[in-house]
């Protein structure tokens, strides 16, 4: 959403809803909803668990228009905030929140050290020359059913990172945990993305070409 | 074997610069950090590796089957939640104001409760309690008859102006109020002063009247004293 939403549009459209300003109200649900919808929709992953979601989120806008503060940070980073907290909500309403707990990773609980190095002595790939396609499984269709065994938590932090773009700091924002704990429950996520990919017998390719 | 599992065997320190890689990746790191990685990742097989995993993380994220898109008919919904919303914050405000009315309002509720006898206890202690304040506010000044020589009996500083004669009297103690006040009838006689500490009054006669007076009171077997006061 970030990548393509007009910042100043949004903070401009904001404060006409504080005002109670139905237009404006609108045109922010068309501008900004189908972004924080689709990272609901990857967390959620039923629709009329999102339709709720986003209905939540929009409330709180309109009730919360005039408490957001551009100095603390950009408008989207507020609103997954809100959406992060709405979608944890309904899942622990429906039962489905934690389904893998973060007590399978007690590094991640509260974690106040610079990073975790020493977890990245694991190994994360179970094949250093993957096949592309494996048991008639080829590696995009691995990864979404592996993407859809991931707790919500890890989902988020991946999701947040690689898909939505946001720094460190902003997804510690909009979890609400430390930065050192966004670190290690990534490095968490994209280990368990790992073992599941190799359950099907793959891996992550290691060809790819990086820019340095 | 792998290298992280040639660094397990070895003891090797794991790179300490590892964990940012993902935000290399994404580039949001800030332009120090982002060139102190850089110089690392050239010289870091480790982070080489992870730099690479990252990237191709990126490139395999699964694209959604399921999308979620904005809809008027959603809209409409959240507008009827807003509405719904706005109407029970207005309900609520209502309600409060009701919850918090005015001190007067909350007397005249309590009052209304409290048993009758009790409520009409209290009005009458009000009204006692109104009157008195009344009567210590306002100004007062004596009360004087239409001739302005009126005078209590406790009034022995300051004796009422007379204009005809005045008699000192003493009574005997079996004297009745009927037949004082029939004596000083036949004989004019309206009492000034007293009773003094040894029991006299002072009565005034007029001036023409004077020896009747005196014959009738000094006839009087229970007058016993009758002295012309010059």
């Amino acid at each position: 959403m970030s990548k393509y939403v007009d910042e100043a549009q949004g903070v401009a459209l904001l404060k006409r809803i504080a005002a109670k300003d139905r237009k404006a109200f609108e045109a922010f649900y068309y501008l900004y909803a189908e972004g924080f919808g689709r990272f609901l929709m990857k967390m959620l992953k039923h629709q009329e668990w999102v339709d709720e979601a986003v209905n939540d989120v929009m409330l709180t806008v309109w009730q919360s228009a005039g408490s957001y503060d551009p100095e603390k940070g950009r408008l989207s980073t507020w609103l997954f905030g809100i959406a992060h907290k709405k979608g944890l909500k309904l899942l622990e309403r429906n039962g489905r929140y934690r389904e893998e707990s973060l007590e399978d990773y007690p590094e991640e609980a509260d974690s106040d050290e610079d990073g975790a190095p020493e977890l990245y002595n694991t190994d994360m790939s179970p094949n250093s020359q993957p096949e592309r396609v494996v048991m008639g499984w080829e590696l995009g269709d691995a990864m979404s059913w592996a993407f859809s065994k991931l707790s919500a938590d890890h989902l988020a932090v991946i999701d947040l990172c690689f898909a939505e773009g946001y720094s460190y700091q902003e997804i510690a924002d909009i979890v609400g945990c430390p930065i050192n704990t966004v670190k290690t429950r990534l490095f968490h996520a994209r280990k368990r993305l790992a073992e599941l990919l190799a359950r099907k017998g793959f891996s992550l390719p290691e060809q790819v070409k990086v820019t340095i | 074997m792998t290298e992280n599992k040639l660094n397990e065997k070895i003891g090797t320190a794991p790179c300490e610069m590892a964990g940012l890689i993902p935000w290399y990746v994404n580039g949001t790191l800030s332009a120090a950090e982002q060139s102190d990685l850089e110089q690392h990742i050239a010289v870091c097989a480790l982070c080489q590796r992870e730099a690479l995993r990252c990237q191709s993380l990126v490139e395999e994220l699964p694209t959604p089957q399921d999308t979620w898109k904005p809809t008027p008919a959603h809209f409409a919904a959240i507008l009827a939640n807003v509405d719904q919303m706005e109407e029970e914050a207005l309900k609520r405000e209502i309600n409060h104001t009701k919850a918090a009315p005015g001190f007067l309002r909350r007397m005249g509720t309590w009052y209304s409760q409290t048993p009758r006898p009790v409520r009409w206890t209290l009005a009458f202690e009000t009204f006692a309690f109104a009157l008195l304040a009344l009567f210590l506010v306002l100004p007062h000044s004596p009360i004087q008859n239409a001739n302005g020589n009126y005078e209590t009996l406790s009034d022995v500083g300051s004796p009422a102006a007379t204009k005809g004669a005045s008699i000192r009297l003493v009574f005997s103690e079996d004297m009745t109020t009927q037949e004082l006040f029939d004596l000083l009838k036949q004989a004019k006689a309206q009492i000034r002063q007293g009773p003094s500490e040894v029991g006299s009054y002072t009565v005034e006669v007029e001036s023409a009247e004077k020896a009747r007076s005196l014959t009738l009171l000094r006839a009087n077997p229970k007058v016993r004293l009758v002295q012309l006061v010059e």
